[in-house]
């Protein structure tokens, strides 16, 4: 279905046994121990604050990518979501197939919510969803299986450092998952620093539908990481914008299209195919895609990469975004 | 509830200014004249009124003599066909909604009852799931053939034992359509992707259906359009109810099926292209024959007209209430028809089948 | 019991007296209902008994007479039980909401769909789902996913009723207002789902299908209220209600008070229905099916409301068992209803007709 990402897997890896981090990488010691007097730790959310009394063995994982920070600290959940938006045929998504062991990790089905039953029969001795949107009722549920780690404050917005801090803590490897957002701010910073050419390019970050075009704006985690890397988010897309410029993105009418001034524009398809784009002759009119300055994607893969933001579907993401953006930005220039 | 779909034949139903049926034709002509300038109205502003501010003048050049500028683009690639698309299809709603009524006997029925929408929108979604179709375009065949397909079926299983009830056939429609309604849930929610692709099918629009669509789905408008002028005077002898109808030589069995195969072209075409906007095809009926009377010859062309007018006018709306984004027209059709609609049935007393 | 509800003096059947009131004595009206009931209990037991987490049936029974180890007391108490009587109640009221419905409306496509309802209640729990933050949303946090749903679902029966007002409520303006609003209603719903993200449709999408997943013993209990509550009332009114089985001119003459009685049945369905809605969602087609099956299982005039109950605690607690046990995977009980009750429906429909054409 998709090309299965040895590359970004690669980065991962180097990402966690380097990058000009000091102390002992956390896979090294796979399954490790939580340094000594860590426990009892306390996690607040957003149904109040759960106490973990001991290290946890089985963590069973919900929502998104709060699978990734454990593969990252070498933890293996006994129990993650199926991903059915943006996973392969089994449900994982393209960056956890190097982690993803079926012999130690039950894959839960989540279509109609989280599966009780199932869930209280891995026996868990905690259940972590930073980045979930289930209600009071099921947390208490969940609660009495095991401890419950919720979501800090709103449903489905968790910021990946967040996300991470709040994993690391409750597996008490706080420092360990500082220091996997350290490495992994550094691996962008790198990335800029090897793209001199993307420094002060306008970008606009959009979704290409076949009856709308949706802008994404500052407060969106794919723009963020777009910023990162040295590109500036276009005067147009907040001009655009109006009055939705607070929220994470902007519904426009297709015919404002012609509108959206840019150096270089990253657009995904929706409901449409990238073929399909490129030769309407409405999308011709974004200046961006007239001057070949455009990347324009349709892989849900690499999609869910760039929502799920992690310290794994980063570098996924940068692994199947820069080399496409770097011939974007050659043309910007032309 | 002051009639069920049962034969409780209205008989004395005769319009009541039989009196000077000369003067009520002339009237009801006019009427049809002013519609059809009604149209053309609203066809003239679907061209010229959209998010992006064009001049009047540039859009005649587009139309034309275009350059290839932006505003050329956008009128003839974006308004010219969601407008033509819009005529079309809020026309095939507005007749198949009078028809499906006329011969269910049922005044709550919409195009939707024989399970076209449910079976257009399961194929739509098979089409994704299965063979991973992700365009509007690639989906039409899917859901024209998923229309077609489970409203033969209703058909079938609804006059299993010859003949049928509306009743019996308005059942089948409900049951077929929450089979196919569950098997749709399932996909989506087996796939987000799926789901992705029919959320936005669901809620109808008319934008971004690609040029060719429409010429895709004319040949199956066209045949629907001719048997539904077809079926008018059939339709107005069954009104009586079906024994009166056989008492005056009229046959039962080729006339439902020339509604039923007009239903299913109109509704299973427009819904293919645009997602189900069956309320279109519930509301129109109602209010053209509170002009109109129950005679099908007048209440059909009515329909059709009021359901092109309906159906553009709210997609105009829809471009520019919430500048420069757009509201799909599904759901304009809803806030600024409901309303209407709950007026008319406040204010007159409607005509009943 | 729905015996009550058949006009009295039938020819050639006898008359049962119990004090004041008589009823026809008709052994399907009997049968039916029993038989009925016993594969609820049945389906519902099988629904406690088997799962995901393995528990021995011994050890269930012995869990559902006060013992067990806690773990599996959990699941037994807080998860399968208030589950399966979730779905035995919610599917009887569904099936009794439409019952009554069909026959005040006198059409057998009556549902609380056209009550505005489903479509109110869908508002409710979909805005609640997508909006998550913002004032709106939070406010409706604070209340709840099955109260917002509540909320949705009588204010817009509320709504529907006062607007279809206009010197009384004539029951063809009120479906006819029902269907604008739910139109109304139903594309709102469609709209929030376009402007969700894709995790929020999800979610919002399984409630929109109606599932029993998580449902505890504060689901139950509002539904267990109205499911009595309105079950008492509807024995006393049911010779109202087969009076407007008759017509509404026919029951003028029968000395029916209709606008009241009218309004009160109305009043009870909707209760039902929302109060159903609010704790498993939509389920929408139980209510429409159920009073259909039940009408050719015990063959009375109009639909029958305990029977069709029955039927909608039948179909919901089966469709449970299905999604629970059978299927591969884990899928709302919505889904499974209507794909078995669906066909169920057709198979009935062409019977009869063949019966009627012989």
């Amino acid at each position: 279905m998709r090309a299965r990402p040895t590359l970004s897997a690669l980065a991962a890896l180097a990402l966690l046994t380097g990058c000009g981090s000091t102390e002992e990488p956390a896979s090294a010691d796979a399954q490790g121990e939580a340094p000594a007097g860590a426990f009892p730790v306390e996690v607040a959310h957003t149904f109040g604050s759960t106490t973990i009394e001991e290290q946890p063995e089985r963590v069973v994982v919900l929502g998104w990518s709060a699978q990734d920070t454990l593969y990252a600290l070498g933890v293996d959940p006994v129990g993650m979501p199926t991903y059915t938006w943006g996973g392969g045929d089994d449900g994982v998504v393209p960056w956890n197939d190097e982690h993803y062991d079926p012999d130690v990790t039950t894959l839960l089905d989540t279509a109609d919510g989280p599966p009780l039953e199932e869930i209280a029969a891995l026996r868990p001795d905690v259940i972590l969803a930073p980045y979930e949107g289930f209600d009071e009722s099921v947390y208490l549920d969940l609660s009495a299986i095991a401890p419950t780690v919720a979501y800090p404050d709103q449903p489905w917005t968790t910021p990946w450092r967040e996300q991470t801090r709040m994993i690391g803590t409750a597996l008490g490897r706080a420092e360990e998952a500082e220091q996997l957002i350290a490495d992994t701010e550094q691996q962008v910073a790198g990335v800029a620093a090897e793209h001199p050419e993307f420094e002060g390019l306008s970008f606009a970050y959009t979704s290409l539908g076949a009856d709308a075009l949706y802008l994404y704006l500052p407060t969106d985690p794919r723009v963020q990481l777009v910023e990162d890397l040295g590109l500036e988010l276009a005067p147009s897309v907040a001009e655009l914008a109006g009055d939705d410029a607070e929220s994470f993105y902007a519904q426009l009418s297709l015919e404002e299209a012609p509108e959206i001034e840019s150096d270089v524009l990253i657009g995904w398809t929706d409901g449409l195919t990238v073929e399909e784009v490129l030769t309407s002759e409405l999308y011709a009119s974004v200046p961006a895609i007239q001057r070949n300055a455009a990347v324009v994607l349709d892989d849900t893969g690499f999609a869910a990469a760039a929502s799920m933001v992690s310290p794994l579907s980063i570098p996924y993401t940068l692994d199947q975004l820069v080399d496409r953006l770097a011939e974007a930005a050659a043309n910007a220039s032309s | 509830m002051t009639r069920t779909a049962a034969a409780d034949a209205p008989a004395g139903r005769v319009p009541q200014r039989t009196a000077r049926p000369a003067r009520r034709r002339v009237r009801l002509l006019v009427g049809l004249l002013g519609l059809l300038v009604l149209a053309v109205v609203v066809g003239v502003l679907g061209i010229a009124v959209g998010a992006r501010s064009i001049a009047p003048v540039d859009v005649w050049t587009a139309l034309v003599a275009p350059t290839g500028t932006d505003d050329d683009v956008v009128v003839r690639a974006l308004r010219l066909p969601r407008t033509a698309l819009g005529l079309a299809v809020g026309a095939a709603l507005g007749l198949a909604g009078a028809l499906i009524q006329g011969h269910t006997r049922n005044p709550l029925a919409d195009p939707g009852l024989l399970g076209v929408s449910a079976g257009a929108a399961f194929a739509v979604c098979l089409a994704v799931y299965a063979f991973g179709v992700s365009s509007v375009t690639g989906s039409v065949w899917f859901a024209l053939a998923g229309a077609l397909l489970a409203s033969v079926v209703v058909f079938l299983l609804g006059t299993s034992g010859g003949g049928g009830s509306p009743v019996t056939l308005a059942l089948a429609g409900a049951a077929v359509t929450a089979f196919l309604t569950a098997l749709t849930s399932g996909l989506v929610l087996l796939d987000s992707v799926t789901l992705d692709a029919y959320r936005f099918w669901v809620v109808g629009s008319l934008v971004g259906r690609g040029d060719d669509v429409l010429a895709q789905v004319a040949p199956f408008l066209l045949v629907g359009l001719l048997l539904a002028l077809v079926n008018a005077p059939a339709l107005d002898t069954l009104q009586m109810g079906e024994d009166v109808a056989r008492g005056l030589g009229q046959r039962i069995g080729p006339a439902r099926l020339t509604g039923v195969a007009a239903i299913t072209l109109l509704t299973g075409a427009a819904v293919a292209v645009t997602g189900p906007i069956a309320f279109v095809g519930l509301v129109v009926p109602h209010v053209a024959r509170a002009i109109t009377g129950p005679a099908h010859r007048w209440l059909l062309p009515y329909s059709g007209l009021l359901g092109a007018v309906l159906l553009v006018g709210a997609d105009v709306v829809g471009r520019v209430l919430v500048r420069p984004a757009e509201l799909p027209v599904g759901l304009v059709l809803a806030v600024v028809g409901a309303p209407f609609f709950i007026a008319l049935v406040r204010r007159r007393r409607l005509v009943s089948l | 019991m729905s015996a009550a509800t058949v006009a009295p003096g039938v020819p050639g059947r006898r008359a049962v007296r119990v004090g004041p009131v008589s009823a026809v004595w008709r052994p399907r009206a009997v049968l039916v209902p029993a038989v009925l009931a016993v594969v609820a209990l049945l389906l519902a037991a099988v629904d406690v008994g088997r799962g995901d987490y393995p528990i021995g049936v011994l050890d269930v029974l012995r869990i559902v007479l006060g013992g067990g180890g806690q773990a599996d007391r959990f699941v037994v108490v807080e998860l399968r039980l208030p589950r399966a009587l979730t779905a035995l109640l919610v599917g009887a009221a569904l099936g009794m909401s439409g019952a009554i419905l069909q026959s005040v409306a006198r059409n057998p496509l009556a549902s609380p769909d056209l009550l505005g309802i489903t479509a109110g209640a869908s508002v409710g729990a979909v805005a609640l789902i997508v909006l998550g933050g913002g004032v709106l949303g939070g406010a409706l946090a604070l209340v709840g996913l099955p109260l917002a749903a509540l909320l949705g679902g009588l204010l817009t029966a509320t709504a529907m009723y006062l607007l279809a007002w206009r010197r009384g409520v004539d029951g063809f303006r009120l479906v006819l207002v029902g269907i604008a609003l739910a139109a109304l209603l139903t594309s709102s719903t469609s709209y929030l789902l376009i402007v969700a993200d894709i995790t929020q449709a999800a979610q919002a999408t399984v409630w929109l299908t109606g599932s029993l997943n998580g449902r505890g013993w504060e689901h139950v209990v509002p539904v267990l209220l109205a499911v009595g509550g309105s079950a008492l009332l509807a024995l006393t009114g049911g010779a109202t209600l087969s009076a407007l089985r008759l017509g509404e001119d026919s029951a003028r003459a029968l000395g029916v008070r209709l606008q009241a009685g009218q309004a009160a049945l109305l009043a009870i369905a909707v209760l039902l229905a929302s109060v159903a809605v609010a704790a498993a969602g939509p389920l929408a087609f139980v209510a429409l099916i159920a009073p259909q099956v039940a009408l050719r299982l015990v063959r009375s005039a109009g639909p029958p409301v305990f029977a069709g109950g029955l039927v909608g605690a039948v179909l919901v607690v089966g469709g449970d068992v299905v999604a629970r046990t059978v299927l591969p995977v884990e899928l709302p009980v919505g889904i499974v209803t209507a794909a078995v009750g669906a066909p169920y429906l057709l198979s009935l429909l062409a019977r009869r007709t063949r019966r009627l054409d012989a």
